[in-house]
């Protein structure tokens, strides 16, 4: 049995899964995106990234405000992922601005050989009934 | 808020130079979120999902401004190759068919 009020266990856990959703709308900013730029040579670089992120919660707190026992509950799970993924290299020169793009090559590759084998599929599909 | 929602920011601007680059970027978000509150209880849950990424960075010298678009190109290659493998199956369903009913062919 909790010393807190049951009241005030209820308010704090209404703003604790509120505030987590605010949490969450303000990490989702332009800060990840863009990383703290370093100084090489006489340009500055800027490492610039796709960041999303993904969560679940659910959950409940309560008293049985009926019994004779005032029992407090008090439940719930989640799940959460973020990722970042490179995108490119701002290079900032007296001269201007260079975006180098990077390449995921492994991902490129996966990507590739997974559209290759179903247009293979595919097309083998199609030339048999073609010539059956 | 519940629903989804698209917002476009800009950051803070770096100084190089003469150049003033400002850094832009878009972001998504999905999010739904309910809680039932009763008197000496509460249970809730929802969701979040937001992608931020980059769209451009604005060069200002000279009093003039040029923006210079940020491509995800890791992005582009797998929403291609996506679409490709979405048509390539229609295409082909669409050949076996039409030439199920060529002239000369048997039906």
């Amino acid at each position: 049995m909790s010393e807190q009020p049951a009241s005030h266990s209820v308010e704090s856990t209404v703003h604790r899964f509120f505030a987590t959703f605010e949490h969450a709308q303000s990490a989702a900013s332009i800060s990840n995106v863009y990383g703290q730029p370093f100084a090489h040579g006489d340009s500055l670089v800027m490492p610039v990234a796709s960041v999303s992120q993904f969560f679940g919660v659910g959950g409940g707190v309560g008293t049985d405000a009926h019994s004779d026992r005032q029992d407090e509950g008090l439940g719930g799970g989640g799940w959460g992922r973020v990722t970042a993924r490179p995108v490119a290299l701002a290079e900032i020169t007296v001269d201007g601005v260079d975006v180098h793009p990077v390449i995921d090559e492994n991902r490129a590759l996966a990507v590739s050989l997974a559209f290759a084998a179903w247009a293979v599929f595919w097309t083998a599909r199609t030339l048999v009934k073609l010539f059956k | 808020m519940n629903g989804l929602h698209r917002r476009t920011s800009r950051g803070e601007p770096l100084h190089v130079g003469d150049h003033e680059v400002i850094p832009e970027a878009e972001v998504w978000s999905l999010e739904f979120k309910q809680a039932a509150i009763k008197a000496t209880r509460v249970a809730g849950g929802g969701f979040h999902w937001s992608w931020a990424h980059p769209t451009a960075l604005i060069d200002r010298s000279d009093g003039a401004e040029r923006r210079i678009a940020v491509i995800d190109w890791n992005l582009r290659l797998e929403l291609g190759l996506l679409s490709a493998a979405i048509v390539l199956p229609i295409a082909l369903t669409l050949v076996t068919a039409l030439a199920r009913y060529w002239p000369g062919r048997r039906a």
